[in-house]
């Protein structure tokens, strides 16, 4: 198969991962059609990449980048809508495999990735804590606030 | 004996989950159920009012994985409801979108799920340190399966140029040519982990018990795309008679519907087409399927993944010879699509990874959806799941308690089932 071209430079990207139907779960692509309108504010080399429920396709994603931030809506036992920002290995998963390619985490593919050789050097996750993860078309007004926050927040790490 | 008391719960996420009950007593299976516990998504409320071309968008978010198969399905559904005739192009174009679609998804389960469990690892994680060149052309395979999607339908997932009547966007010949080669370079990556899956298939249980297989089926080709309704029972149907194949039902433990046919249950996927189509499968996958020992009507769930890898083999064969079929016929990259949006009713099939899906769409004359109906593969195979168990149960007693589990978790993996992927927010706790 044939591996991404030697970078002399840093690529880097922006990631959104979730679901718009399905609530707050579709934080992360909210935050990233933000970030693309405010385009202006951010290094010109960045990709906007929206992996949608795709998941597993992260794996092929994150080959190609040296830094990359990824946004998604998350439980992690915080205040509702609270923002987090970390690394990979600040936290532990609680998903578990399943019976099924459906169940992806998003951990597996950063796991696989480093054991390809292929993880960037540069990982920050965003993450808010959801409310309601059910199939609507919005997110609560809360989680909609943080969406603004979180675009802020990563329009100032750059 | 003592007493035997299995509750295998995968709450991955709170909307979809498949649990595992299992309770037996000085020998004899007390309880055992296969339960799906989903949510309803409402797709077919959704797409209720919405006009005919945002059909294949709006349901191509049922799965992803499986989303080039509901744009599919879709279309012909739309399609037939208004009579739209689609191109020898077109067609040619729509099978090598499937086979993408085939081959991404039978690479990813054999690869990460079917692997792990018969080399005892709890995930494809630790595999990659411990069979590091074996994922790594796991992964290459999938890669290439991507790229082959993103030039046929517009993107990996939820494609975008498959529209009605044709396609908005064709790939050109030097692409196609390009695209060809990478598949017949594949070929050896391909052969390899076959070899790996054949080296471990003497770990898949021994089970067997006969049940119906329904899958499209064709005179003159390995069905996928279009055909007929066939069974291994005998008879063959067009897919606008669905309706007396699925027979839907309810049953208290589970929120997905039931299916069943001429008996308490049938299975769809890879396996039911093997069994219906073998005759039509490529030369080197028949090679393969021979040494593994499968054969038609072969009655193993376990089977499933093995018929899984001959697809891919099949797969590959299929669409070299689709893509000399489009260059010989010279490739007409400005063909677009050309109907009338009319009243009507149609029903669209096709066979998907996991088996044969179903779309059934009626319009009014403005081409508005005003009545619809997915029947999707997985909730075609939970009857049938449930009946495994009944099964295989009770011959599995003298196992200890977590052989049994996993046994019956790979029992259901080998369907490799569809249970909700709609949302994807991470599950997480502080490291202190």
């Amino acid at each position: 198969m044939p591996l991404p071209p030697f970078i002399f430079y840093m690529k880097q990207a922006i990631i959104g991962i979730g679901n718009p139907l399905m609530g707050d779960d579709g934080a992360g692509i909210a935050v990233l059609n933000l970030l693309k309108q405010r385009k202006s504010e951010l290094p010109e080399d960045i990709d906007y990449v929206e992996m949608g429920t795709g998941g597993i396709n992260l794996v092929h994603v994150l080959a190609d980048y040296d830094k990359v931030v990824l946004i998604d809506a998350a439980k992690f036992g915080g205040q509702p809508a609270e923002i987090r920002k970390f690394r990979p290995d600040e936290v532990h998963t609680l998903k578990t495999q399943g019976y099924s390619l459906h169940d992806w985490d998003l951990f597996t593919s950063l796991d696989i990735s480093k054991k390809m050789g292929e993880l960037p050097d540069d990982i920050i996750i965003f993450s808010v804590q959801i409310i309601d993860a059910s199939p609507v078309d919005h997110m609560t007004p809360q989680v909609e606030k943080a969406v603004v926050e979180m675009a802020g927040m990563i329009v100032d790490l750059f | 004996m003592g007493e035997i008391n299995i509750n295998v719960e995968h709450l991955t996420r709170v909307e979809g989950h498949g649990n595992i009950v299992l309770n037996a007593k000085d020998g004899t299976v007390e309880f055992v159920q296969w339960q799906v516990s989903e949510a309803p998504r409402f797709f077919e409320s959704f797409v209720r009012g919405r006009p005919y071309n945002e059909l294949s968008h709006i349901t191509s978010r049922i799965c992803g994985i499986c989303s080039i198969g509901h744009s599919l399905a879709s279309l012909k559904a739309t399609e037939a409801a208004m009579g739209i005739q689609i191109t020898e192009q077109t067609q040619i174009l729509r099978r090598l979108a499937i086979h993408a679609e085939n081959l991404q998804s039978h690479v990813l389960h054999v690869g990460y799920l079917v692997a792990p469990d018969l080399l005892g690892a709890p995930s494809v994680v630790p595999l990659a340190s411990s069979h590091t060149d074996a994922v790594l052309k796991i992964v290459g395979l999938h890669r290439l399966a991507n790229e082959f999607s993103n030039l046929v339908c517009g993107r990996t997932v939820h494609p975008v140029s498959l529209i009605v009547g044709g396609f908005s966007h064709i790939p050109s010949e030097k692409q196609l040519k390009e695209i060809r080669q990478k598949w017949v370079d594949a070929i050896p990556d391909v052969v390899a982990v076959a070899e790996i899956v054949l080296s471990l298939a003497h770990k898949l249980p021994n089970f067997t018990r006969e049940t119906e297989f329904i899958a499209l089926t064709a005179d003159d080709e390995y069905a996928i795309y279009d055909g007929d309704i066939g069974s291994t029972d005998g008879g063959r149907w067009p897919v606008a008679e669905y309706l007396d194949i699925t027979n839907e039902f309810v049953v208290p433990h589970s929120t997905a519907k039931y299916t069943k046919h001429k008996r308490e249950s049938y299975m769809v996927g890879a396996l039911a087409r093997f069994n219906l189509n073998y005759d039509k499968m490529g030369p080197l996958a028949k090679e393969w399927a021979g040494k593994f020992g499968l054969q038609p009507v072969n009655h193993n769930p376990f089977m499933n993944n093995v018929a899984q890898l001959v697809e891919i083999v099949h797969s590959i064969e299929d669409t070299l010879a689709q893509i000399d079929k489009l260059l010989e016929m010279g490739v007409n990259v400005n063909e677009r699509p050309k109907y009338e949006v009319k009243a009507g009713r149609g029903v669209g099939a096709v066979d998907v990874p996991r088996g044969i899906l179903f779309h059934d769409y009626t319009y009014d004359d403005k081409g508005v959806c005003v009545k619809a109906n997915c029947i999707i593969p997985t909730n075609q195979n939970h009857n049938n799941i449930n009946l495994d168990f009944q099964a295989i149960a009770p011959t599995l007693l003298n196992l200890p308690e977590k052989e049994i589990e996993l046994t019956l978790e790979m029992l259901v993996r080998a369907y490799d089932p569809c249970i909700s992927c709609s949302t994807h927010y991470l599950d997480v706790q502080w490291k202190r």
